[in-house]
């Protein structure tokens, strides 16, 4: 799942709006030094009973609009991902 | 590190290590903290709070009383809890296995961006009031400002009123009714009163 994650963290920042991919879940910051080594995804990847649950936290830019965005990047993943998969994509910040 | 009061965004680092980070000019880079939405929202805020809060310190030294230190206090904290990621905030969708929000963290901050942005205004808290998780449903905002009084106050009001509304147009699928602005604060220019 973390070779799952890695790419998809490379895919939502390929998406136009998007300027900062954020850590899913808290949790996913626990070991700073895997961070810092680009060893820790920030997209969160779990498997269930009914296929994949996918997490992505996004920054989006001012002059972008979040919706929009949100939708490309929900597109993307979606793309990218083989099988069933829920897919939830927040919004955690709008800046220039 | 800090005791979970202080934690911004469950980072571990606390308003004054976001403070210090910042003076640090964010060197060296600290991942849990670049990687955090409220840390950045929190950096960005004293940003903008320390800018104008600059201007008004170098102002009020020669021309007025200084301003309270415990006001800026006060007003890092709001922003703080203000900034805390909150509700999630629903985006219209068709398929059922997807699922498209922003935070209301998110928003607030749009919302004290928008505000900040109107020359000499400084907003101080920002609230969102009705059910932002049901989509369709009509909110309320209210937002209190500290001003310099560089124009008429109904006029800084409701600039900071239409540039708010801009921007929640742009980014949130809210039904936005009511944009309440209450000045708390007034500071003037004495000198270019006088001139």
């Amino acid at each position: 799942m973390s070779e799952l994650a890695v790419r998809l963290d490379a895919v939502v920042r390929e998406v136009p709006g998007v300027v900062t991919l954020f850590a899913a879940s808290p949790a996913l910051v626990q070991s700073v030094r895997a961070l810092t080594a680009g060893e820790t995804p920030l997209t969160e990847v779990r498997t269930t009973d009914d296929g994949l649950t996918i997490t992505v936290s996004i920054g989006v830019h001012a002059d972008a609009q979040a919706p929009v965005t949100a939708r490309l990047v929900s597109d993307a993943v979606r793309a990218a991902v083989n099988g069933p998969a829920e897919i939830h994509v927040r919004v955690s910040r709008v800046a220039g | 590190m800090t005791n979970d009061d202080d934690d911004i965004g469950g980072s571990g680092y606390s308003l004054a290590d976001l403070s210090d980070y910042l003076d640090r000019g964010r060197q060296p880079a600290i991942p849990a903290i670049d990687s955090n939405p409220e840390c950045q929202a929190m950096l960005a805020s004293l940003d903008r709070v320390a800018g104008l809060s600059r201007e008004l310190v170098a102002r009020d030294a020669a021309e007025a009383p200084p301003v309270d230190e415990s006001w800026v206090g006060a007003l890092l904290s709001t922003i703080g809890r203000e900034l805390r990621a909150g509700r999630d905030i629903p985006f219209a969708v068709s398929d059922p296995d997807t699922r498209l929000t922003i935070t209301e963290g998110a928003v607030r901050e749009l919302v004290r961006a928008a505000g900040d942005s109107v020359e000499g205004v400084l907003v101080g808290s920002c609230s969102i009031e009705g059910d932002v998780t049901v989509p369709g449903a009509e909110v309320t905002v209210a937002l209190t400002i500290s001003i310099v009084l560089s124009a008429p106050v109904t006029q800084l009001a409701q600039t900071v009123r239409d540039r708010v509304r801009s921007e929640l147009l742009k980014h949130t699928e809210l039904q936005v009714g009511a944009i309440d602005v209450t000045v708390t604060d007034v500071h003037l220019w004495l000198a270019e009163e006088d001139s």
